[in-house]
């Protein structure tokens, strides 16, 4: 009997403390604040879907512009070269026996200008290739004595020409001969070998 | 298309809006009811309608919209409290000793407002005490909106079990009351 008066005692003061457990009310304006909340937000998401679009466009711009500054950069890169002309300088005069039927070159050697500093290794290799003749062997200007075979060659009529143009005789393989076509292999100089 | 898409965001906006008019005060007491603290409750009643703003193309599919409303909030507010708890328990017996000294002296207090925080602050103290089902069926069973077959839809369990519970519960906490009581009495 006493357990149960008791235990009527305690659901009573549990009650008392349960009833205003979650009476709490929220403050003035609550429902205001949440839907300027919820406006917020959806301005937020809405400005960061238009930001996420306006990026994509950047990226396109910014792609379309490295792909072009790529092809430009290409094209500069297979062209030759047309900055300065620099005439080689004139080398020895060759015997004329040796030009019988000289080529008429006329061509000049494009290279680029040196940069004033001193380019470091990998720039040099990077210039080597940048100043590589169109031609190979590098052509030189004509010798006087081309200079004299042209002008005779462009004054003088080409039946003249082809009349007093002739073969080289073949030489003459004598005994006595003989001995002066082969070179005498004692005057050949001779360098010393190192190796041991 | 354009005005079509324009339009069902207006009606949705309207719906989630009427959920705010219907049912802020239920949430904002289910978020109470836990985190006992108007401020954070407040807090996790925009939060709840900010994820029901967020499955606003689902709205559709919602049966019952106060049942669903109150199961947002109440896993909001579960894990809004899960990020910033601070235990409570009876453990300190000295202290809970102290709360019911108060409690039962509250006819002579002045301040009628600070008994009534103090007597919440003891059963806030309590229902920690106990276990973690028991106190969130008990929680929930405070929200004077809710009775107990949407308790056991919110909680997604049987509504015997929440009777269950709750009977549990109200026994725990009247043997620890008991036990405080007989503290006080004997010291």
């Amino acid at each position: 009997m006493a357990d149960q008066e008791k235990d009527k005692q305690m659901d009573e003061v549990l009650n008392s403390l349960l009833a205003n457990y979650s009476s709490a009310e929220p403050r003035q304006g609550m429902e205001a604040r949440i839907l300027v909340g919820l406006n917020e937000s959806a301005q937020k998401e809405g400005s960061h879907g238009w930001w996420n679009f306006k990026w994509l466009w950047a990226g396109a711009v910014a792609a379309a512009i490295i792909m072009a500054a790529v092809l430009i950069s290409e094209r500069h890169r297979v062209e030759p070269p047309t900055h300065v002309i620099v005439r080689t300088s004139q080398p020895a005069p060759q015997p004329a026996i040796q030009r019988q039927a000289p080529a008429v070159r006329n061509e000049t050697v494009r290279i680029r200008p040196r940069k004033s500093l001193a380019p470091t290794r990998p720039q040099n290799a990077a210039l080597a290739l940048n100043e590589r003749p169109a031609v190979f062997p590098t052509p030189t200007p004509l010798s006087e004595q081309e200079k004299l075979l042209l002008s005779y060659v462009a004054g003088t009529p080409r039946e003249e020409v082809a009349a007093q143009s002739h073969p080289d005789e073949p030489p003459v393989v004598g005994d006595q001969d003989q001995t002066e076509a082969i070179p005498d292999l004692t005057h050949i100089p001779q360098k010393l070998s190192n190796t041991r | 298309m354009v005005l079509k898409s324009a339009m069902a965001m207006e009606a949705t906006a309207l719906t989630v809006e009427a959920l705010v008019a219907d049912h802020s005060r239920m949430v904002f007491r289910i978020a109470y009811s836990i985190l006992r603290n108007h401020h954070d409750a407040e807090d996790a009643a925009q939060e709840c309608f900010l994820r029901v703003w967020k499955r606003k193309d689902r709205l559709h599919e919602v049966s019952n919209a106060k049942t669903w409303l109150a199961r947002i909030a109440w896993t909001t507010a579960l894990d809004k409290r899960r990020a910033g708890r601070k235990t409570l328990s009876l453990n300190d017996a000295e202290s809970g000793s102290e709360l019911l000294e108060s409690l039962s002296d509250g006819t002579t207090a002045a301040d009628e407002q600070l008994v009534n925080r103090q007597k919440q602050e003891l059963l806030q103290r309590l229902i920690a005490g106990l276990p973690e089902d028991l106190g969130q069926t008990l929680e929930l069973s405070t929200v004077q909106e809710l009775n107990s077959a949407e308790i056991a839809e919110v909680m997604k369990i049987p509504e015997g079990s929440v009777r269950t519970r709750l009977f549990r519960a109200r026994r725990q906490l009247k043997e620890k009351l008991a036990v405080l009581l007989e503290g006080k009495k004997h010291g």
